[in-house]
């Protein structure tokens, strides 16, 4: 498809002039409204010195609806799903197209410095942090080194 | 949860009358486009104020709204109906250069594609009372170190309308191919959703071809019509354009402003704003787990769970989003001012007396023009500039000045009422079967108590997905 709007040009060039620290945010070659996105767990978080890889894509009618983000990588954390499906309000009724890509993954950053398991996506997990909150921390930590580490 | 605001409609325009008598043209042109189906282009004079004293059915109380089992029964209206409803919907969503505010337009240039729903009539009135800026067309790109020139070259270069977009290559509904189809031998259900494929592809091409006319109409007619604007306006519009934050094109400065937070928004983007589809109010999301379909059999047994909530402002979620507009003051064209043609620079006519009048034919034309030089005399730059930044503070959603997302999209409250209903009758149909199960039951023929659940089953899939489809207007 080539003919793609203004916005989503605008925003792909900005995401490479004035790129977001500890993320990145490629298209696809073949479509444009895909990007291949990577977020660096923040520092201080079960999450530290991962590079976790997600899926982002611009359905047709962005920016009234928000973008489709996924975890492609595992991820231990209450708000996250085994599909790697994420749990965060302005993804959902809560979108403004007046937010962007950049602000989105942000968003999802902050989420890992900050798991929410009062508002659960994945339950099991969300209970555990409630529960044993040490012990679901460790967890996070080990999956976090076995999945979201490079050799 | 909403209320309903008592605004009083908006006064019917005189200007629109003698708009749509300038311009007798239209309706031959309309006809050789598409010969097939001539009734549907004779009134194509209409499309101006298309549907513009349609009711609007803001009539319901609070207290209708809290026994939604007894809303009004969704409206069936028949296919044809439905079909020259959309028909005028596609026409009034046409750019025409000579139907014109300000130097902008009363449709949108076609930046998006979808969610084009809002109350035309509503909108083109807004337009032209200087309530909601016109629609004007965006630049892609914008260099304010561009000459007057410059400029002025892409202006000229710009089109009407963005259609034909390059993506409609790969559209699924212009790709079905309703000639393969022998109608006589589809069943009911299968000649529906035919029917209904071949009038989308129809008039998906029938808005491509009018569209094409209008642009040729402008091509043709620009350089002589008094409706085109004159070159003194598209610099005075552009010369200081910035971007919209949501779409990121540019636009003229004067464009509209939230009434909460006073951020700028274009009218193309505005018109996309509305409240999300009727759902259940979650303090969680439906995705995971099996939380939606407890969510789902709790709404059946109390469709008045369903609710529908205003749109929020898109810079700072303030609900009941809604805009206000100061038209520059020294601008006064097209509809309900000069002719664009007509428009000089304020900078340029001050302080010389002679202006060219050749192109003033008529009476009527030259008292519009004093009517301008008032403008001038009266508004200076600085003043005009600064009405935009003028406001502090919000403004309520009720002020006269403020235009709403449910202003434009008034059959809101509609929308919730119907799928409030379809949700009961679905819970009443679903009940019937329990009970006449529990009746089989206590026979013991057990092969007819299946074939019976059986042929309810699919009578109910068929019922419920005819309504669906009746549904989808
Ligand atoms: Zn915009
Ligand atoms: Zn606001």
């Amino acid at each position: 498809m080539s003919s793609l709007p203004k916005r989503i040009i605008k925003e792909t060039e900005r995401l490479v002039s004035d790129p977001v620290p500890g993320i990145t945010a490629v298209p696809s070659e073949e479509n444009l409204r895909y990007f291949n996105v990577t977020i660096e767990g923040p520092d201080q978080s079960p999450y530290e010195g991962g590079i976790f890889k997600l899926e982002l894509y611009l359905p047709d009618d962005y920016p009234m609806v928000a973008p489709k983000v996924r975890f492609l990588t595992k991820i231990y954390h209450p708000n996250i799903d085994k599909l790697g499906r994420i749990c965060l309000d302005v993804l959902k009724n809560n979108w403004s197209p007046a937010l962007q890509i950049r602000t989105i993954l942000l968003s999802i950053q902050a989420l890992l410095a900050a798991p929410n398991p009062n508002d659960p996506l994945a339950n099991d997990v969300a209970e555990a942090w409630l529960q044993h909150e040490t012990q679901a921390i460790e967890t996070a930590r080990e999956w976090t080194k076995k999945y979201a580490v490079l050799e | 949860m909403g209320q309903v605001r008592g605004r009083p409609g908006p006064s019917p325009s005189t200007t629109l009358n003698q708009q749509s008598s300038e311009d007798p043209s239209l309706t031959s042109k309309d006809h050789s486009s598409s010969s097939n189906s001539g009734d549907s282009v004779r009134n194509s004079r209409e499309s101006l104020v298309q549907g513009i004293r349609q009711p609007v059915s803001q009539s319901s109380s609070e207290s209708e709204r809290s026994r939604p089992s007894q809303a009004p029964q969704v409206k069936r209206s028949s296919r044809s109906e439905r079909e020259k409803l959309k028909e005028a919907h596609a026409r009034g969503l046409l750019v025409k250069y000579d139907e014109n505010v300000d130097g902008g337009y009363l449709a949108p240039y076609g930046t998006y594609n979808l969610n084009l729903d809002y109350q035309i009539s509503v909108v083109k009135e807004a337009i032209i009372e200087r309530k909601l800026a016109p629609f004007y067309t965006p630049l892609q790109d914008f260099d304010a170190s561009w000459t007057d020139e410059d400029l002025l070259a892409v202006l000229s270069n710009l089109k009407l309308h963005a259609l034909p977009h390059e993506a409609e290559d790969e559209d699924e509904d212009l790709e079905y191919d309703e000639a393969s189809v022998d109608e006589s031998l589809l069943s009911k259900k299968e000649l529906r959703r035919h029917l209904s494929k071949k009038f989308n592809k129809q008039l998906k091409l029938k808005k491509l071809e009018w569209q094409a006319a209008e642009e040729k109409r402008y091509l043709e007619e620009r350089a002589t019509s008094r409706q085109a604007a004159s070159d003194d306006l598209k610099l005075e519009l552009y010369r200081t354009s910035v971007e919209c934050p949501i779409c990121f094109l540019y636009y003229p400065r004067w464009l509209n402003y939230s009434r909460c937070c006073n951020h700028a928004i274009c009218t193309e983007c505005f018109v996309q704003i509305k409240r999300l589809e009727p759902h259940l109010p979650h303090d969680h999301d439906d995705e995971g787990d099996n939380n939606g379909e407890d969510q789902k059999a709790k709404a059946e047994q109390d469709p008045n769970l369903l609710i529908s909530e205003y749109a929020c402002c898109p810079y700072c979620a303030t609900p009941n989003f809604g805009v206000i507009y100061s038209p520059p003051a020294y601008i006064r064209t097209g509809l309900g001012g000069i002719p664009p043609a007509l428009f000089k620079s304020p900078l340029k006519s001050s302080g010389n007396g002679n202006i060219t009048t050749d192109a003033i034919t008529d009476e009527e034309d030259l008292n519009a023009f004093e009517v301008q030089e008032n403008y001038f005399r009266k508004a200076s730059m600085a003043s005009a500039m600064s009405i935009a930044t003028q406001r502090r503070g919000s403004l309520p959603a009720t002020h006269p000045q403020v235009i709403t997302t449910d202003f434009i999209r008034p059959d809101w409250e509609q929308n919730l009422n119907n799928a409030r209903a379809k949700l009961a009758k679905r819970a009443a149909a679903a009940s019937a079967i329990h009970a006449s199960n529990m009746l089989i039951q206590s026979n013991e023929n057990e092969i007819e108590q299946k074939m019976i659940q059986e042929a309810m089953r699919l009578s109910l899939l068929e019922e419920e997905s005819r309504k669906r489809r009746a549904s989808v207007k």
